[in-house]
C-alpha cells in the first residue's frame, strides 16, 4: 500500500467517523442540518487534506470539541419533543399534587413558641397569601426545573410567578374577586390567565404565544373543577384525607401540564437565546 | 423585542456580521468569520450550524433561495442572509458594544484612535 492510498483511506474514514458522531445530536436537528454539517466537514476536510497527517490531526482536534459543545448546546435548546412535555407534565403534577404542603409545614410552626432571652415569643399566624405564595413558588420552582436552559433566567421566572400570585390576592383583598362569584371556575381561570400571562413574559414571549399560554393556563385551572374527581380541591360528600387532596391536586397538576405544553414548548423554540450575562 | 435579544451570543454575533456583507452558505461563513477575526475565531460545523437554527427561529435570518452561480456552486448548499430584524438587532448590538468600547477609552484602557 503506497503513500497516497494510505492517506486517502485514513481521510474516508475520518469521513466515516464525523457522519457516525454526528449520531449525538438530536434528531430533528440532524434532519435539518445533517446534510449541512457533512458538506462543511468535506470542506474543512478539502482544505487540511493540503497539510497531510498534520492537517487530519488539527481537523480532529477543532473538530471534536466542537462536537462535544455543539450537541449539548442542541440538546438544550432542542430536546423539547415529547420527552421535555413528559417532564413538564410530571413537574406540574409534582408542584400541584405538593401543592398543601407549605400548608402543613407553616402551620406546623404557627403557635410554636420560642425564646429570646427570657421572652417566649409565637409566631403570628401568617396572612392566606403567604401559604400561597409558597405553594406558588414551589410549583415555580419545579417547572423552572424543565424550562431551564442556557439563556432562561430562573429569577425572572419565580419573580413573575410570585408577582401573579401578588396580583391575585390584591384583587382578591381589594374585593374584585371573589370565591364565590361568578364561578369558582372562572376565578382559577382567572388565576390561570395571570399566571400563563406573567409565566410568557418571563419567558419574553411575542404576543400571540403570551395570549396562547395565558388561554391554555386559564383553560387547564377552570376546568380543574369541572374534573369527574371529587377529592379534587376537597369538594365531595366526606371530608378528603391528605393523600385524596394530594392526588386530587396532582392530577389537576398533570392536566395543565399537558394542557399548557405544546404552547410552552412553542415558545421555547422560538424564543431568541441571548448570551448569559 | 431587540433589546430582549441582547446581549448576542458571540458566535451568532459574527456570523450575522458576516451576512450583513451578503448572503453566504455555511462553510463560506465559517472561511469570512475567521477572515473578520484574523483566524483567532474558528468556527467548528457543529457550533455554525447550531447558531444558525437558533438564528432562523428568532427570524434574525433566513435561507436563501438565490445561488450566486448555479453552475459552479453546490446545489445542496443553503444560502442563508439576514433580514430586517436580524439586521436591526445586528445594529443594535454593534451600538452596545460601540458604547462599552467608549468606556473603555473614557477609563483610558484604550487609547483614543
Amino acid at each position: 500500500m503506497n503513500m497516497n492510498s494510505l492517506r486517502q483511506k485514513l481521510w474516508n474514514w475520518s469521513l466515516r467517523c464525523y457522519r457516525t458522531l454526528l449520531r449525538i445530536y438530536p434528531r430533528d436537528f440532524r434532519g435539518e442540518f445533517g446534510g449541512q454539517l457533512d458538506q462543511s466537514f468535506r470542506d474543512i476536510s478539502r482544505d487540511e487534506s493540503r497539510r497531510g497527517f498534520l492537517g487530519l490531526a488539527m481537523l480532529w482536534a477543532r473538530v471534536l470539541p466542537d462536537l462535544a459543545h455543539s450537541a449539548i448546546a442542541s440538546r438544550q435548546t432542542s430536546d423539547l419533543g415529547w420527552q421535555f412535555r413528559l417532564r413538564w407534565v410530571i413537574a406540574c403534577g409534582l408542584g400541584f399534587g405538593l401543592y398543601p404542603f407549605p400548608f402543613h409545614v407553616i402551620n406546623y410552626f404557627f403557635g410554636f413558641p420560642f425564646y429570646v432571652g427570657r421572652f417566649r415569643v409565637y409566631i403570628p399566624q401568617p396572612p392566606l397569601e403567604v401559604y400561597f405564595a409558597g405553594s406558588c413558588l414551589m410549583l415555580a420552582f419545579l417547572q423552572s426545573r424543565v424550562v431551564s436552559n442556557k439563556s432562561f433566567d430562573r429569577k425572572r421566572w419565580l419573580l413573575f410567578t410570585l408577582a401573579s400570585e401578588a396580583v391575585f390576592s390584591i384583587l382578591a383583598r381589594a374585593g374584585v374577586i371573589s370565591i364565590h362569584a361568578p364561578s369558582l371556575a372562572a376565578i382559577l381561570g382567572f388565576a390561570g390567565a395571570l399566571i400563563g400571562f406573567a409565566q410568557s413574559l418571563a419567558l419574553r414571549g411575542r404576543p400571540l404565544q403570551v395570549g396562547l399560554l395565558l388561554t391554555a393556563n386559564a383553560i387547564s385551572l377552570a376546568i380543574i373543577v369541572l374534573l369527574p374527581l371529587p377529592m379534587v380541591l376537597g369538594i365531595g360528600p366526606m371530608p378528603p384525607s391528605f393523600a385524596h387532596l394530594t392526588l386530587g391536586w396532582a392530577i389537576s397538576g398533570c392536566t395543565l401540564g399537558v394542557i399548557t405544553a405544546a404552547p410552552l414548548e412553542w415558545l421555547l423554540r422560538t424564543r431568541p437565546c441571548p448570551q448569559e450575562s | 423585542m431587540i433589546q430582549d435579544s441582547l446581549p448576542l451570543n458571540h458566535a451568532d454575533f459574527h456570523i450575522m456580521l458576516v451576512l450583513a456583507d451578503g448572503e453566504r452558505h455555511g462553510y463560506g461563513i465559517m472561511l469570512d468569520v475567521a477572515e473578520l477575526t484574523g483566524g483567532r475565531t474558528k468556527l467548528g460545523p457543529g457550533t455554525l450550524y447550531t447558531s444558525i437554527k437558533r438564528l432562523l427561529q428568532a427570524e434574525f435570518i433566513e435561507e436563501s433561495d438565490h445561488r450566486p452561480d448555479p453552475k459552479l456552486d453546490d446545489e445542496r448548499r443553503r444560502y442563508y442572509r439576514l433580514t430586517q430584524l436580524g439586521r436591526k438587532v445586528l445594529a443594535a448590538e454593534s451600538q452596545r458594544l460601540e458604547k462599552l468600547v467608549s468606556y473603555a477609552r473614557s477609563r483610558r484602557i484604550l487609547k483614543h484612535a
